[in-house]
């Protein structure tokens, strides 16, 4: 970039620094084209787990590595749609498949998970390798196979039996097979023509039972589902509404929501979280636990049970604690005796500034250094992860000798420190965006423990959020929930975690249409928004497909175990 | 002798009383920043309790008490055992002793165990410390040629004859800071499972700057429900919850005064129970308890008063010929010298069954709260105290 | 003679087999190796390898390169730790990268532009990184294509990519890296007999079937979507590819020795523990390399915006870079250099592991050539000028080493260019836009 690129980028920085913020990351950068079509997306961790103990329960174990996640318009949701699968990954899969398959026909399991005995332990028996591939496939795949799988899975049963000379053991490399497969890795969205919308499509029954099941208890579609998928009730606004609020009302609908605040809030990061302990010594790993499991605690609580205003997530001041989280956050409450990690309903005073998911350890400890916190980071993640807004990069070749005052270079406070972000222009204009924000955060050190001094200099709080000021971090919790991008933000992020691309041009506009608006209406209920979504024609909407695949003959699909034909389309 | 014989259960009751009506929950707030002008309420939860010591180069003019490996091989020539046999002894040293060692005591010529048998063998005479350096209080008000004067306070008659039959032992000797290695040992090996020693103090005023001003407070000694739990470091995790437990002869509340940030207690009766590893029970007359109010929000400080003999007798033998082997300890010796040395309280026969003793307290931040009266714990009966010889 | 490409092994197998577990020898392999288990046969020799080695925010300018450009007689500070291998390493100083009108992404700009020849638009990576490219013509016929590694504890501190936006995970655990290559799968080369599994060829059968499947799958698949597959039928390659492998008795290699299994020591950015797990993945890359098992490997000391820390400091390595003040006797910052001499002792490390394998008069330094590379020329102010660059290794032979070349103002693609060109990629140029580049670093090419 020559000097007077950089020079005008920077000016134009510092001169509209409310306007470098970009109001929502808009298109997903995947191949530049339409969002709005349909893509294949990877199973996620959670989702990979879910599956296998939905379907084989919970005594199986993986005994496998997942690659990571790839984060993309805010969630790994929207990512799963850019990523394949790298050898490495693969080599991992093929571990787990076969570590699964192989407990799924031992003895222990084979009676319940297989059902059918073969006529010899030595030797192929079609008739109980078919029933058996059938059922799984069907819960594998989410749809039935198509005859010519089932066929050649049972070829390749049988092949493998052949060669090792054990029925279970072909069986269970054919069952390995099918768990390393694309089809089960990858989410496949199917299309059709939308026959109550000419020249317009939509998903097919079986890729609405997904996209329903993934989107609100985030695992695959269970018997019930795929049986509604089958018999078209999914295709009726009365049969879709039955299945939604089937689910909803079922205990299921909490992962769910886990799974949701968990990507958005970006968890993941915790896995790779650090606190150096000479100076934290509090912080350990059930620490970090706790420190997750309190935020979600919290959001469930307030969302599902209490069905509360979205908003006051950044203001109420009920949330639940452990007795080492009470011990993080210095206040005093009664645990019960005798149990392992106790948790209870906690309430903080009035006067207090501890208030809402900000103040929470999982918030300022997650967005923070290993041994002291950072007004920069929290600041910037509280713009991107809560309200959905970008900041934009720093310019090239900052001369930073010019920021460094040599003559005292110990501040005392974070806020000091920074003082250079806010008084040097080629800083300022970006810097504006976070550092107010997170200074207001600074009564909570790095692992979330309060305090009102740092090096003995007494904390200033106080800062301001798009024009709303504030003096504590109390108030910018009320900042948070007064602004207008919160509230758009979590709408959007629902939206893009049920379709897993960022809205469309006509997606968009019915999300900050009629769907912003029901939620502000009805009070900023959680659940209603998630049943609005579900509910929709719009998320069950696709592109025009872009692959010659509706010409194609719809592959026929094979007998279930009953015999009875499935429905062929 | 039964508990209630002893001269100050009548103090006893009169803390009882005052600890009930201590009743219910007392919030102690960790300030938000609210510098308040009303008397503050601070828990704490107990993270060492030791025996006290500064020892000195002329503690033991005479040397330190004999390591463990040179007493074994005394105890084994004292028994008769040639040279080869002691060597073939050695071989496996220290397991191949323990049996050895265990019965060299001599009950009518045959042998007994010398740990419920102290006397079985006569006083190996185990050198004492001479010096005069120990911290502590002057708990009979006079100031004789036994007594000490303390580093930190300079009070001088300071009484800590327990440090004069133990300082010369290598395990019990610090200074500096330090703390001696045995008491250290015992008190981290058992407060992971032993239920927490939790102080409250009430009645701090704070001046306008925050700083704790003098005047009278009172500091409450209770045990708590649970233990203490260790963070990442191995040490107490500050700020955890505690309730205390309602065992009336567990609640020690006394008035104190502090001064520049120290409280100095009146005379009162303290009892604790800790755990049989170490001292099954803590109980000290004429108690003395100085604790600082450090900046951080820790204490530290020390307790004297005395206690009776016999059970620290009873910490060194109940490990038995592994405390001795491991910790160059003398366990008849120790019997001898804390029975001469004890220094109050004599029983009909006139033998002292108290003897003077000093402890540092170090404490964390914590939160105290006091079940409803309704909600007690089982009481324990009295403690039989053993038969002092 | 017969050549390898006339014999179709599975098919050999199969009919060999047919079901029966038999041990069988494999002459037409064995007769490959010479005597001294140097070269194969046809005479070529042990073939070269290549290996990528990234380290976060740079060196401190002026204080790490030879003082005089030719033969290196002495290195700067910062890299006096590679004086032991002086004459088999190079050093490139001077060259920069190019940002061309686009974004300056601090931690991200200048590794991938070294990388992958390309100045990113944006905070993605979306062409393959070189290690990848050289990875796809001397990487096809080994149990693992590549390796990737990073001793910082987190799998996403990885520097090979592959094309779309997808990581090569980095394994973080050596433990977890031994029982991958070494454990129960290992068919170790000078192992005297060879039984071939039939489970294994159970589960071949089993990952045809899964292939068989691709055609169908496709039809229904969108432009983006299809790349994504066949991307997964790329990886199932490899997994078809080592279990092939598993199949065949591997061609003896003397200097091969299975490594015992290390200890993890604590995974994170704690300066001490990266050192040792470093330390514990250059020993097992090394076999791993000697043994055959691999010939790319892709190893993360510390990542771009380096989270290195030591116990008991409130700042890290990155934070450092950017708040500590320059000492006015010594020149520079003194934490961060301290954290600098901790990476190049790491790098000389890694280049002594590699050094210490004997193979015939040489060791397997010599067939291989690691490149060093980072993010920034000045982390204080996230320059791009004067991108410190090493390579380690003669290639086989292809390379001149113990040089400093000094390469003022070009782009630092000229490196990236000059590994491919070492290790038989067929190229003239590599790069795009402002860096590319066809000067190949002629000075150190044998």
């Amino acid at each position: 970039m020559t000097g007077k690129g950089m020079m005008r980028r920077l000016a134009l920085c510092g001169a509209v620094a409310a306007l470098c913020l970009t109001g929502f990351t808009g298109q997903s950068k995947a191949d530049g084209d339409a969002a709005g079509q349909v893509a294949m997306r990877r199973l996620t961790q959670d989702q990979y787990k879910q599956i296998i103990n939905d379907i084989f329960g919970p005594t199986v174990t993986l005994g496998g590595r997942f690659e990571p996640d790839l984060r993309d318009s805010g969630l790994l949701a929207v990512g799963a749609a850019q990523v394949s699968v790298t050898a490495a990954g693969l080599e991992q899969y093929d571990l787990m498949a076969r570590s699964i398959a192989t407990q799924v026909v031992d003895e222990k399991h084979r009676p319940l998970l297989v059902g059918c005995k073969p006529a010899s332990e030595t030797a192929p028996d079609d008739a109980c390798s078919k029933a058996f591939l059938s059922k799984v496939g069907k819960l594998l795949y989410r749809r039935p196979l198509t005859q010519h799988e089932l066929d050649a899975e049972v070829a390749a049963a049988n092949a493998a039996t052949v060669k090792t000379g054990s029925f279970y053991n072909g069986l269970g490399l054919s069952l390995a097979g099918m768990l390393e497969a694309p089809e089960f890795l990858f989410r496949q969205e199917a299309v059709e023509p939308d026959p109550d919308h000419a020249g317009a499509y939509r998903l097919d029954a079986y890729s609405k039972a997904s996209r329903l099941s993934f989107f609100l208890w985030n695992a695959a579609p269970d018997p019930e589902l795929l049986a509604a998928a089958q018999n078209g009730d999914l295709n009726s606004s009365s049969g879709l509404k039955k299945q939604v609020d089937r689910l909803m009302a079922s205990p299921r609908l909490e992962a769910g929501v886990r799974a949701f605040f968990g990507d958005m809030l970006a968890f993941d990061g915790f896995s790779t979280l650090a606190k150096d302990t000479t100076l934290y010594p509090k912080f350990t790993s059930q620490v970090l636990r706790d420190a997750q499991e309190q935020t979600m605690r919290t959001i469930v609580d307030h969302l599902l049970v209490q069905k509360a205003d979205y908003r006051d997530l950044f203001t109420t001041n009920k949330t639940f604690l452990t007795p080492l989280l009470a011990s993080i956050y210095k206040v005093q409450a009664s645990f019960p005796e005798g149990v392992q990690d106790p948790w209870v309903a906690f309430e903080y005073p009035a006067d207090v500034p501890q208030a809402g998911i900000l103040t929470e350890a999982s918030f300022v400890g997650l967005h923070s250094h290993p041994g002291r916190s950072s007004a920069t980071i929290r600041g910037k993640a509280l713009r991107t992860v809560l309200l959905c807004q970008k900041v934009p990069d720093p310019p090239g070749n900052v001369n930073f000798n010019l920021v460094q005052d040599t003559n005292n270079p110990n501040y005392k406070t974070a806020r000091q420190r920074l003082e250079a972000h806010r008084t040097q222009p080629s800083c300022a204009g970006c810097h504006k965006i976070m550092d107010p924000v997170g200074l207001a955060m600074e009564n909570f050190d790095t692992i979330g423990g309060f305090r009102t001094t740092e090096n003995g200099a007494p904390i200033d709080a106080s800062g301001e959020l798009d024009g709303a000021k504030f003096s504590d971090v109390a108030g910018l919790g009320k900042a948070v929930h007064d602004n207008p991008a919160a509230t758009a933000c979590i709408v959007n992020r629902v939206y893009e975690f049920g379709a897993g691309h960022a809205p469309n041009k006509s997606e968009t506009e019915w999300v900050r249409g009629t769907l912003a608006k029901d939620f502000a209406s009805g009070g900023y209920k959680f659940t209603d928004l998630l049943k609005d979504v579900a509910t929709s024609d719009v998320f069950y909407r696709a592109s025009a497909p872009q692959t010659g695949a509706l010409d194609t003959p719809k592959a026929k699909l094979a007998s279930d175990v009953t015999g009875n034909q499935e429905v062929q389309k | 002798m039964s508990y209630s014989d002893l001269p100050g259960a009548k103090l006893r009751v009169g803390a009882f009383a005052r600890g009930l009506a201590l009743g219910v929950a007392s919030v102690a707030a960790v300030g938000f920043g609210a510098h308040s002008a009303q008397a503050e309420t601070r828990g704490y939860a107990v993270s060492w309790f030791y025996m006290a010591a500064e020892s000195q180069p002329d503690d033991c003019p005479e040397g330190t008490n004999m390591l463990s490996e040179p007493m074994a091989r005394k105890i084994m020539t004292d028994l008769g055992k040639t040279p080869a046999e002691i060597e073939a002894a050695f071989k496996d040293y220290p397991s191949n002793m323990y049996g050895q060692v265990v019965m060299r005591g001599k009950v009518n010529g045959k042998p007994a165990n010398i740990y419920t048998n102290p006397t079985s063998e006569p006083d190996p005479m185990v050198k004492t410390a001479k010096g005069h350096v120990a911290y502590g209080f002057n708990l009979d008000g006079k100031d004789g040629p036994n007594d000490f004067v303390d580093p930190q306070t300079g009070e001088h008659g300071v009484d800590d004859m327990a440090y004069r039959a133990l300082g010369c032992f290598i395990t019990q000797r610090a200074s500096g800071g330090q703390r001696p290695t045995w008491p250290a040992i015992e008190w981290d090996t058992t407060r992971d499972q032993m239920p927490a020693w939790i102080i409250e103090i009430s009645g701090i005023e704070r001046d306008a700057n925050g700083k704790v001003k003098d005047g009278d407070v009172k500091v409450g000694f209770y045990r708590a429900t649970t233990p203490v739990t260790r963070n990442a470091a191995g040490d107490p995790q500050a700020d955890m919850s505690f309730t205390v437990d309602t065992n009336p002869r567990m609640q020690n509340v006394v008035h104190a005064t502090l001064h520049n940030g120290t409280l100095t207690t009146d005379p009162f009766e303290f009892y604790m129970i800790q755990d049989p590893f170490a001292v099954a029970e803590y109980h000290f007359k004429q108690t003395r308890v100085r604790l600082t109010l450090n900046d951080d929000g820790t204490l530290k400080g020390v307790l004297g008063g005395y206690q009776p003999w016999l059970p620290v007798y009873e910490s060194f033998a109940v490990g038995g010929p592994v405390n001795e082997l491991n910790l160059s300890v003398d366990a008849a010796g120790i019997y001898y010298a804390l029975k001469k040395l004890a220094d109050a309280y004599p029983d009909a026969s006139g033998q002292n069954q108290y003897i003077s003793a000093s402890y540092w307290i170090e404490a964390v931040p914590g939160f105290i709260s006091h079940p409803n009266a309704e909600k007690t714990s089982m009481v324990v009966g009295p403690v039989k105290l053993a038969a002092a010889r | 003679m017969i050549t390898l490409r006339s014999i179709d092994r599975r098919r050999v197998l199969r009919g060999m087999l047919g079901g029966t577990a038999v041990t069988v020898a494999l002459p037409f392999l064995d007769c490959f190796l010479d005597e001294n288990g140097t070269a194969l046969a046809s005479g070529a020799p042990l073939p070269v390898c290549f290996g990528t080695w990234f380290w976060g925010l740079g060196l401190n300018p002026g204080r790490w390169e030879p003082p005089t450009a030719g033969k290196i007689t002495q290195f700067g500070p910062e890299l006096a730790g590679l004086t032991p291998y002086k004459d088999k390493v190079n050093v490139y100083s001077g060259t920069k990268v190019i940002l061309d009108g686009r974004p300056m992404i601090t931690h991200f700009t200048g590794d991938w532009a070294v990388l992958t020849g390309t100045t990113p638009r944006e905070e993605r990576v979306i062409i393959p990184s070189v290690d990848m490219l050289i990875a796809d013509v001397i990487g096809t016929k080994t149990r693992f294509r590549s390796l990737e590694v990073s001793s910082t504890g987190n799998p996403v501190h990885s520097y090979s990519r592959r094309e779309g936006a997808a990581i090569n995970p980095a394994e973080v655990s050596p433990a977890a890296l031994y029982t991958r290559i070494f454990g129960p799968e290992f068919k170790d080369p000078n192992a005297a007999d060879f039984k071939p599994d039939p489970q294994v060829m159970a589960r071949q059968s089993v990952l045809s079937a899964v292939r068989a499947q691709r055609e169908d799958l496709a039809k229904t698949l969108g432009a983006s979507d299809k790349a994504r597959l066949d991307e997964y039928y790329s990886s199932l390659r490899q997994i078809e590819q080592q279990l092939d492998l598993e199949l065949q008795k591997p061609a003896p290699l003397e200097a091969c020795t299975s490594p015992d299994k290390p200890t993890d020591i604590v995974l994170g950015s704690e300066i001490e523990s990266v050192k040792g797990n470093h330390k514990l993945f250059a020993g097992l890359l090394s076999h791993a390399l000697a043994c055959g098992q691999t010939r790319v490997i892709n190893v993360t000391f510390n990542d771009a915006t380096s989270s290195l820390r030591k116990q008991g400091s409130s700042m890290t390595h990155h934070v450092y870079s950017h708040e500590e003040s320059i000492d006015p006797v010594l020149g520079y910052q003194p934490n961060v250099t301290s954290f600098i001499m901790n990476i190049s002792g790491g790098l000389a490390d890694m280049v002594g592991a590699l050094d210490s394998i004997k193979e015939g008069d040489g060791t397997l330094l010599d067939r291989m050539l690691l490149m060093a590379s980072t993010d920034t020329g000045y982390a204080k102010v996230h320059s791009l000028d004067d991108m410190p660059l090493i390579t380690a290794g003669r290639a086989g032979g292809r390379m001149k080493t113990g040089y400093h070349v000094v390469a003022k103002g070009d782009p630092a693609t000229r490196l990236g260019l000059t590994v491919q060109q070492a290790v038989g990629v067929p190229i003239n140029s590599w790069g795009t836009d402002s860096m590319q580049t066809s000067k190949t670093f002629t000075e150190v090419m044998a």
